[in-house]
């Protein structure tokens, strides 16, 4: 990559990085696991920026990247092993639903509760608010993979963090 | 059309991301590309170099006579393959590209011509991995079934990590979906449904190894995968 490339994919890295991280952030649930993840992500784009870059499909790329990575379970270290316990998650959901902090927690404990792919396809769907066909191609999976999925993964958060629904007739 | 639940979720999951981003990345991933690029550059020469020392004994005519025990891991077995669709996602890994172990996993499925290589690397321990977890040779790939998945993935890995590796079907870690488990042969075989599109194969060898197969939205049914994770001329590259 020459210096102008490299001028090109720092300001690329600028102007979309705070976005890019949000994304990871909501797939991850931590921010350390986040960082790591946009960081590889950065890398396997910079390493095809030029050719990316006059396509005009970095974005695309670097999205793609994110999401597949993140489903894929090797990637974290948190994923290559395997941790068999007695008793689910000690996630509890308590406080009052009306308090945003509260619901904020509850709703990211819940999030973690949800499969890889379904808390993709939550992301996708309700963050990126991409329509079902896009989630499609960009998860590599059926539409109708995405719908149920999208599905089960709705019925799974009402159920879990009954706030949801409640929050706006309390607010 | 869009629920109050859904407008909801929407609204609070942009709450939920509104968290100030790590200090620029780009020096970082620009400085990793470079590191990436080293590294291939460096395995590129390994293999040559490595292909140039199994030549020299075919070449100088020594080396015939030797004897290879009958059941010895392949001379070539330590070979570090590595692959990646990452010049052409939507074709994947081009087939004569495949790591040893890969061909030889795929020669056991169940017979089907859309078997796409996303990703690779073994046999050899892996290059990043955290000083917490043991620098243990691995084979890892991911197999499409389909260039996009149309019928799922699989993840396959030789040597599958566990916390508490069972040791008899008494002793599988709870709360599972155990679809099946077999402890009187050598190697232990069971299945796990983990979430109605995800089944996991695994063999358990006697020495700990475990070759561990996860199939994901795939028709391809946990018992196919059993003659592969049992079968030990793909679970001794590992040694």
């Amino acid at each position: 990559m020459d210096s102008l490339a490299e001028q090109e994919f720092r300001q690329y890295v600028a102007a979309r990085q705070g976005g890019l991280f949000r994304i990871a952030m909501l797939l991850t649930g931590h921010r350390e696991d986040a960082k790591d993840l946009l960081q590889t992500a950065l890398i396997k784009l910079a390493l095809h920026w030029t050719r990316l870059a006059s396509s005009g499909s970095a974005d695309a790329y670097v999205r793609k990247i994110l999401y597949n990575q993140q489903v894929s379970r090797w990637r974290s270290r948190r994923h290559r092993m395997e941790y068999a316990t007695a008793h689910p998650p000690d996630i509890r959901i308590t406080g009052d639903p009306a308090t945003d902090t509260t619901l904020r927690l509850t709703l990211d404990g819940v999030l973690r509760l949800l499969t890889k792919r379904q808390r993709a396809v939550v992301v996708l769907r309700y963050y990126e608010d991409l329509p079902e066909s896009e989630v499609a191609e960009i998860l590599g999976c059926s539409v109708g993979t995405v719908r149920s999925q999208a599905h089960r993964s709705l019925a799974r958060l009402r159920a879990l963090c009954p706030e949801l629904t409640s929050i706006k007739e309390t607010a | 059309m869009t629920t109050p639940v859904e407008v909801e979720l929407r609204r609070r999951l942009r709450e939920l991301a509104n968290q100030p981003g790590p200090a620029s990345l780009a020096d970082q991933a620009l400085a990793g590309a470079k590191r990436v690029r080293r590294w291939r550059t460096v395995l590129a020469g390994c293999g040559v170099l490595l292909l140039a020392v199994l030549a020299l004994p075919l070449v100088t005519g020594a080396g015939y006579s030797r004897y290879i025990p009958f059941g010895a891991p392949d001379p070539g077995a330590a070979a570090c393959e590595s692959a990646t669709d990452e010049s052409d996602p939507a074709k994947g890994v081009p087939s004569d590209g495949y790591p040893r172990f890969v061909r030889m996993v795929l020669a056991k499925m169940p017979p089907r011509d859309d078997y796409t290589l996303q990703s690779a690397y073994g046999v050899c321990v892996p290059a990043d991995l955290p000083p917490d977890i043991p620098a243990l040779p691995n084979g890892y790939a991911v197999v499409n079934l389909g260039p996009n998945r149309e019928h799922g993935h699989l993840t396959i890995n030789l040597r599958y990590l566990m916390e508490a590796v069972p040791t008899s079907c008494a002793t599988l870690p709870t709360p599972v979906d155990v679809l099946f488990c077999d402890d009187s042969a050598v190697p232990m075989v069971f299945a796990v449904d983990r979430d109605k599109y995800t089944v996991t194969v695994n063999a358990v060898y006697p020495d700990g190894r475990t070759f561990y197969i996860e199939a994901i939205d795939t028709p391809v049914t946990a018992t196919q995968l059993v003659p592969v994770v049992k079968d030990t001329a793909i679970a001794d590259l590992l040694l």
